[in-house]
């Protein structure tokens, strides 16, 4: 068994403070999930624990079974058993997928020993298999061309044939239409066991229909603001989050990073843009 | 139909001339392998309908240019043309391409993919001209660079010249060292920092080596990248 610590943790993107004192414990055999309204820091809080080099921890520590993950440089926690399966992932020309499966498998045997071959080759084609993902997969370049539910199968994937201990799953259901979503979400379920946790960043319900989560948090302007079980998403679905706001005296959220871009030559578009912030 | 020659210039200081008649199809490999400093010229004249692939791949550390002129001079005439240049040392590498679009509807592609290491210069002068009457013909013109150390440079110059209106004509070119998002998500499997930017800089490469099809000479070619990675 084993545990991810997550305390005090501030962070800051560009000089602006995005989670303010987010404290979590997971342990493997658990599902957490974690919900909140756009711009409230679950993605920072994700690409943080990866090692994300565009967010800047101020204070507070991550551990993995009592180990300093905030000193490992990304490769090392992904080797120690921490996994992102990521919102946008990169595609990467030239570079084929079994080739890089392939090689990330090899990073984490012990030095001097390989992968044998026809076990890579059977394990590789029984995920694509129960992923129901295109035959041709393997040899096609990394994410390039892939569509987005193609790209997001591929991260469970290779979720699968790393065998984290802690897998982040980052919106792994934006973009998913309803087959997708019952598949991604099936194979996420089937890997749930002594050795595995995961913490599963969502919007939506729906991913929960076929993911069993055991427990649901709340994030708020930088800081979990209530944990709690099923019962608690299942409001949120409902009622939104205006009554937890009201609950705890929050009026107006902290928006993320502004992230708002400048469209060029359509000045009615800017305009009305201009005119919807106020 | 002819069938298709492939040509291997391994010797490359030197210069060459074809002519390629009425539908006659080749492909020609230009290898340096850094043996040397060294000047190669090609020039090159296409008939109707007449195909020419000329592959250009450098792995080298010393001087030396590239230097060829192809001639599009009748319908249909169509030549490709792939680029992957690495230098590396204090090597400079001067590439200076001309595609002359004689006729009407003649074509060209024309691709770069360069990586500069060390102190290494590169400059690409990418050259397409289209003269009056060539009409509906067709160009081509894409550079990508990769620089992977701070003095490492690369200057793309990619020149159209055009004196037709109905034509269709593209030029493209970037130049940038690996992007930490592609190196972060590498690293986010478990690939150490070196690892994942060797991966990527033969990602680079590789679609060139998915054109060749002689066994040996891909192999020779992936050698000679990966040594000097």
């Amino acid at each position: 068994m084993s545990k991810l610590q997550i305390i005090d943790l501030h962070v800051s993107v560009e000089g602006k403070e995005i989670l303010k004192g987010v404290n979590l414990e997971l342990n493997t055999g658990e599902f957490h999930v974690v919900m909140g309204p756009n711009g409230t820091g679950k993605s920072t809080l994700a690409a943080t624990i990866m090692g994300h080099y565009k967010y800047q921890v101020t204070s507070g520590q991550i551990l993995l079974d009592g180990e300093d993950v905030l000193s490992m440089s990304v490769d090392e926690r992904s080797r120690k058993g921490l996994f992102l399966a990521m919102q946008y992932p990169s595609e990467i020309t030239g570079v084929t997928n079994s080739d890089f499966i392939k090689t990330a498998m090899h990073a984490r045997l012990p030095e001097g020993e390989t992968l044998p071959l026809l076990k890579f080759i059977r394990s590789l084609d029984k995920a694509c298999e129960e992923l129901k993902m295109r035959e041709d997969l393997p040899h096609r370049y990394v994410n390039e061309g892939f569509s987005g539910g193609e790209k997001k199968r591929n991260e469970i994937l290779q979720m699968k044939l790393l065998k984290p201990k802690f897998a982040i799953l980052d919106e792994i259901d934006s973009g998913l239409d309803v087959d997708s979503l019952r598949i991604v979400g099936e194979n996420v379920n089937a890997m749930k066991s002594s050795d595995f946790g995961s913490l599963i960043i969502t919007h939506y319900e729906r991913l929960l229909d076929y993911i069993k989560a055991d427990y649901v948090h709340i994030l708020m302007n930088g800081v979990v603001v209530k944990s709690g079980g099923l019962e608690l998403m299942e409001k949120v679905d409902k009622e939104g989050y205006d009554w937890l706001k009201e609950e705890l005296g929050i009026d107006e959220l902290d928006e993320g990073p502004n992230i708002k871009g400048n469209i060029l030559g359509t000045c009615a578009v800017k305009d009305a843009m201009d005119k919807g912030d106020k | 139909m002819a069938a298709v020659l492939v040509e291997k210039v391994t010797n490359i200081c030197c210069s060459k001339e074809y002519f390629l008649s009425e539908f006659e199809q080749k492909t020609i490999i230009v290898f340096n392998d850094g043996r040397s400093d060294c000047a190669f010229s090609l020039k090159a004249s296409l008939s109707k309908g007449a195909v020419l692939n000329i592959y250009n791949v450098a792995t080298t550390d010393k001087n030396s240019s590239l230097n060829e002129t192809i001639v599009l001079n009748d319908e249909g005439a169509t030549c490709n043309i792939l680029n992957v240049l690495l230098v590396g040392g204090s090597g400079v590498l001067e590439s200076n391409i001309m595609l002359e679009h004689m006729h009407k509807e003649t074509v060209s592609d024309f691709a770069n993919y360069a990586i500069a290491v060390d102190e290494a210069q590169m400059v690409l002068n990418n050259n397409a001209k289209i003269v009056k009457g060539a009409s509906k013909s067709v160009v081509r013109q894409k550079a990508k660079g990769l620089t992977l150390s701070k003095s490492a440079k690369i200057k793309a110059m990619p020149n159209l010249y055009i004196d037709e209106y109905d034509v269709i004509a593209n030029h493209a070119a970037s130049i940038g060292s690996i992007s930490k998002e592609d190196l972060f998500y590498l690293m986010s499997r478990g690939l150490d920092e070196k690892e994942a930017s060797k991966l990527i800089v033969l990602g680079f490469v590789q679609p060139l080596l998915d054109k060749i099809d002689d066994v040996e000479l891909r192999k020779e070619i992936s050698e000679h990248f990966v040594s000097k990675l």
